[in-house]
């Protein structure tokens, strides 16, 4: 059988919330909650975009496209 | 977030396995694909240059005491250019997780699993990761006092056992071509091994002047260790093997044969590096999550663990891509992006430390 990994995750993403609520309303803390949701709506999307093999832009080529000027100085 | 405490001994088994992780297993192909039958001397090279780079970053910790490496870059360079700085070093350590882990699933999917998705095997290291994660910083730092051992124990064996196979012809002649390729070679793997990594964590460390003798400690026996891995993998393999394999170390391990009776010993170097890079990984997680709690002054970093853990998953899945696509980069760019962030933030740092210094003190 072949595991579909990417929905895998993305399924596994959908109940994070619900799985870290608890902790959530413990911390009492809108900073902590906003920088979770905001990372984990990141996460959400980049899983989906996978799942659905939309093109996403590479990191290791935003690298290089940024440290082009650096790699034409150095040896 | 200061609240723990790591002891210096634990402090040096960090920055030993992030030395010796992963770089024990790519760093001697590209070494001998640059420097030739140099490759040794170009890992003293290298070597060298991270004690530089420890130097560096030791004294801007006495500029700074008491603050982690995302502190001090808001310290020097005012809030939000500092925030601006950090963001920099979390997208740095993501790229570098990802990629480590994107590393991990192909190696062993190449030579050992090969039955195995990838990404099942990446799925259950990270898994480990999150666990190791959600237990603390404290309980990471003990699990390092027990690996460490085996680490030395597995180095040791190998080196060892690979002895009676050495041909010393193959590293002759010496310097042929100068030092240029010799030192071309040694800034590239320098620049793999991402020290600062543990300024994040100096200031949770008991006793900084022994603890940064650890730091000096434990950059040059990793990088012994590494000079003695590219040492064999030229003296066992020969230049040619040894620059065209893609994981040298692994073929070196096949090699080796005790009286027909001790043989197939690669997995001791599986296990060396799996261990050192466990150690590099979760170094990497919790920079990231130290990071985050101090950038964003959060009051704690355990609920960022899980979709953390997702992004350096998808991270792995769009960098590691196939061989020739990641040989490229790191031939091509990895090692100037590195040096930014190794060696230009912490230079322009010193300097602005020791120009508030002097202001200072010119104030009083």
């Amino acid at each position: 059988m072949n595991v579909n990994w990417r929905i895998l995750l993305f399924l596994l993403l959908s109940i994070l919330p619900w799985y870290e609520r608890g902790y959530l309303r413990n911390l009492r803390s809108r900073r902590d909650t906003v920088l979770f949701v905001l990372l984990w709506v990141l996460s959400l999307a980049a899983a989906g975009a996978e799942w659905l093999e939309l093109p996403m832009p590479r990191p290791l080529d935003w690298i290089r496209a940024a440290s082009e000027p650096l790699t034409k100085l150095l040896p | 977030m200061k609240t723990v405490i790591v002891e210096p001994r634990q402090f040096f088994i960090w920055t030993f396995g992030l030395t010796v992780g992963t770089s024990v297993l790519v760093i001697p192909s590209s070494l001998a694909m640059t420097a030739r039958e140099d490759a040794w001397i170009a890992a003293l090279v290298g070597t060298a240059i991270n004690l530089l780079m420890v130097l560096l970053y030791v004294v801007i910790s006495r500029q700074y005491p008491g603050m982690s490496w995302f502190e001090i870059m808001e310290a020097a360079l005012g809030r939000w250019l500092g925030k601006l700085a950090g963001g920099f070093y979390l997208f740095y350590f993501l790229i570098l997780a990802g990629t480590l882990l994107g590393n991990l699933g192909f190696f062993l999917t190449s030579e050992i699993l090969t039955e195995t998705p990838i990404e099942a095997i990446q799925l259950l290291f990270l898994a480990a990761v999150v666990f190791a994660a959600r237990l603390g910083i404290a309980a990471f730092a003990r699990v390092g006092e027990l690996l460490f051992p085996w680490i030395v124990f597995f180095s040791l064996s190998l080196i060892l056992a690979l002895l009676p196979q050495t041909e010393w012809t193959y590293i002759q002649p010496v310097l042929e071509d100068g030092w240029g390729p010799a030192l071309q070679a040694g800034f590239h793997s320098a620049m793999f091994q991402e020290l600062v990594v543990l300024m994040v964590f100096l200031p949770l460390t008991k006793q900084s002047g022994q603890t940064a003798r650890h730091y000096f400690q434990a950059a040059g026996l990793g990088g012994l260790l590494l000079t003695s891995i590219v040492l064999l993998s030229v003296l066992v393999l020969g230049i040619e093997q040894a620059a065209n394999s893609t994981f040298p170390a692994y073929a070196l391990a096949k090699t080796i044969s005790l009286g027909d009776f001790i043989q197939r010993t690669e997995g001791v170097l599986i296990a060396l590096w799996i261990l050192s890079f466990f150690v590099k990984t979760m170094l990497l997680v919790f920079a990231q999550l130290q990071g985050l709690q101090s950038l964003f002054r959060l009051r704690s970093y355990h609920h960022l663990i899980y979709p953390l853990a997702a992004l350096i998953l998808i991270v792995a899945w769009n960098t590691y891509l196939d061989s020739i696509y990641v040989a490229e980069i790191i031939q091509k760019v990895w090692a100037n992006y590195s040096f930014v962030h190794l060696v230009v933030f912490p230079v322009l740092i010193l300097v602005v430390g020791a120009f508030r210094g002097k202001r200072r003190r010119r104030v009083t």
